[in-house]
């Protein structure tokens, strides 16, 4: 069963569309969403959560179609947008009772938990939170809906490292729950390494790639080129070619595949997940 | 559905119709002419709530918007929330009604006078006028920011500014007079209980056409 | 149990666990028989992905060190520390053959390895 599924999803703006889009996120896994700003990851999210009205395609949430099945499919996501907390007059404990309201599985224990854990007072207003408190503030929430299906948008963005290890931990401690997946996405591919089980990279509205962290380590190499084969940047398992001082650097989904037309004592090594963003992605 | 009228007095209702009393007998020092008294706290109240009734930021409404509720549900939930909204504004008319009485005793008399079935309807054919041009016009601007709302309510308030200044000033021609005797014609129109059943029936169908329609454009909106 | 990753070796994160896993066994201090964290624990514990833990269980699993019970989670297998002792047996005689070759090319004695053997066991 696919926590999420998306086929073929088309979004088409003026300036900037999301094309044909394929994921899947298999459940009990988390997938790092990794991209520029502008690549289309808020997009994505907001099309999943209905927000956007697609063009074309299917997104599936365990099964249930996200428009016809609306309610059933939302009753199993919980999402953290990009800019989550409103109303700053408002105090904590106002806003997560206007949204507990919304949420028939609210579990107010797990929020209590969390609020503590993060040092969050509800009494404070919103307006009085850091930048990092209302991230912190904004995962309690959603997170205390017991979802299976967690979409966080740039949970991570401006937190120091402290709190960003807090969180990514958190993340982590829900997936002990075999039931529940993660979507979250980043700019900063440092939040994947180590526990991304999947890792999407999304450029100019494209996903350019979806893979597992392990496929990428038993197959991925970077190669120290000092020229080119011929007609090797045209390959499919060519992912990306970049000029160094010293010839090309070259990065290949499937180093087995490659090797006979490189010279013997080509150098590789397992690229990292920053390494895979450098050469895939187009700069500006 | 239920759960999303709550909320909406939770964040903005609640607030609103405790300005509410304020705002009324404001008005009511602002224009203390007996006779008029119901008209001069009726209209701004219609208007004014009528308008502030979607008034909510774009981020609230996406955390309404990912919850499990059908977006139909929630244009559904939030049209009823503000009828609920108007009719504890009927409420809060009564009220001041009594009270206008107790500072202007003419405005009592005029009060009670009107305080029947006849005004009832003409207050509820009035808010469903309102409705039906305010509901759809704030339905498309939702999600298009906060500004966007308040230049609407500005709009109404200047309008609603300029009908008093020309109502309270004789040498202005009173561009409302179409208003006034369609309202005169629609008190006309209640004279048998069979009327009544009528215009309570077409009152239905008319915003239940509304409801359908304000459906219609947030099932279709993005945010 | 206890597992150290480090992010520089250059060994894959998932041979690092099934190799210290293995060694763990070796040594007696996995008996036959106890349970291993569940993937998702481990997983936690090591900040590594799950597909990473997985792949490490999936791997001792499928050469009879581990077995695990669905619903239950994984064990040490029934005689897997003499398997896995006879396993590295082997490659201790293979690693002896590689230097027996080695010796014989260069014509170096018997004797003389065995001084040699002694003179490097003995220094451990």
């Amino acid at each position: 069963m696919n926590a999420l599924q998306i086929n073929a999803l088309t979004k088409s703006f003026s300036k900037f569309s999301l094309e044909n889009i394929n994921l899947e996120l298999p459940q009990g896994y988390i997938m790092g969403l990794v991209g520029k700003n502008g690549a289309g990851k808020t997009t994505l999210f907001k099309t999943i959560m209905n927000h956007l009205l697609k063009d074309h395609g299917d997104i599936q949430i365990y099964g249930y179609d996200h428009q016809k099945d609306e309610v059933q499919a939302k009753s199993r996501i919980a999402y953290l947008s990009d800019d989550p907390i409103g109303i700053g007059e408002m105090s904590l404990k106002t806003h997560k009772d206007a949204f507990a309201v919304g949420y028939p599985t609210w579990d107010e224990a797990k929020f209590q938990v969390l609020l503590n854990r993060f040092k969050l007072n509800q009494k404070a207003k919103v307006k009085t939170l850091s930048k990092g408190m209302k991230v912190k503030f904004g995962i309690s929430l959603a997170l205390s809906h017991n979802a299976q299906l967690i979409l966080l948008d740039e949970p991570t963005a401006g937190l120091d490292p402290v709190a960003r290890n807090e969180v990514m931990g958190l993340l982590q401690e829900e997936l002990q729950d075999e039931s529940k997946s993660i979507l979250f996405s980043t700019h900063v591919t440092s939040d994947l390494e180590g526990i991304a089980d999947y890792l999407t990279i999304i450029d100019q509205g494209h996903i350019i790639m979806s893979e597992t962290g392990e496929t990428i380590n038993d197959n991925w190499r970077i190669l120290k080129l000092e020229d080119l084969p011929a007609g090797i940047s045209s390959l499919d398992v060519v992912k990306g070619i970049k000029p160094t001082s010293f010839g090309y650097s070259l990065l290949t989904s499937d180093f087995g595949k490659l090797q006979e037309r490189l010279p013997a004592d080509t150098t590789s090594e397992t690229p990292n997940y920053a390494d895979i963003m450098i050469h895939m992605v187009k700069g500006e | 559905m239920l759960s999303v009228i709550k909320r909406d007095w939770m964040l903005i209702r609640q607030k609103y119709l405790f300005l509410m009393p304020v705002l009324s007998m404001s008005l009511i020092l602002l224009f203390p002419k007996g006779d008029e008294g119901y008209f001069i706290i009726g209209v701004p109240v219609v208007f004014i709530f009528s308008v502030f009734i979607f008034i909510q930021d774009d981020n609230s409404l996406r955390q309404l918007l990912s919850m499990p509720i059908s977006r139909a549900g929630i244009a559904r939930a939030r049209f009823l929330s503000g009828w609920v909204f108007m009719s504890a504004g009927l409420v809060y008319i009564v009220v001041l009604g009594f009270g206008l009485g107790l500072v202007y005793p003419s405005a009592l008399t005029a009060f009670i006078r009107h305080l029947d079935l006849l005004t009832l309807f003409t207050y509820l054919w009035v808010l469903s006028a309102m409705a039906f041009i305010a509901y759809p016009v704030l339905f498309l601007f939702i999600g298009k920011g906060v500004q966007a709302l308040v230049a609407f309510t500005l709009g109404m308030n200047v309008l609603l500014g300029v009908y008093f200044l020309m109502r309270f000033n004789a040498a202005g021609p009173d561009i409302f007079e179409i208003l006034k005797s369609l309202i005169m014609s629609l008190q006309k129109y209640h004279s048998s209980p069979l009327n009544y059943v009528a215009s309570a029936l077409t009152l239905l169908i008319v915003n239940s056409i509304n409801m359908k329609l304000c459906e219609w454009i947030f099932t279709r909106k993005e945010f | 149990m206890k597992i150290i990753i480090s992010n520089a070796d250059p060994t894959p994160i998932y041979e690092q666990v099934v190799k210290q896993v293995q060694k763990q066994i070796i040594a007696g201090k996995l008996p036959a028989g106890s349970a291993l964290p569940s993937i998702r624990k481990l997983a936690l514990d090591l900040q590594i992905s799950v597909i990473t833990t997985k792949r490490a269980y999936d791997e001792l699993e499928r050469d009879g060190f581990i077995n695990t019970v669905g619903g239950k989670g994984s064990f040490v297998a029934e005689q897997s520390r003499e398997m896995l002792t006879e396993k590295k047996m082997r490659e201790v005689e293979k690693i002896l053959a590689q230097a027996v070759k080695e010796a014989r090319s260069l014509g170096i004695k018997l004797g003389d390895m065995q001084v040699m053997l002694d003179l490097i066991y003995g220094g451990e």
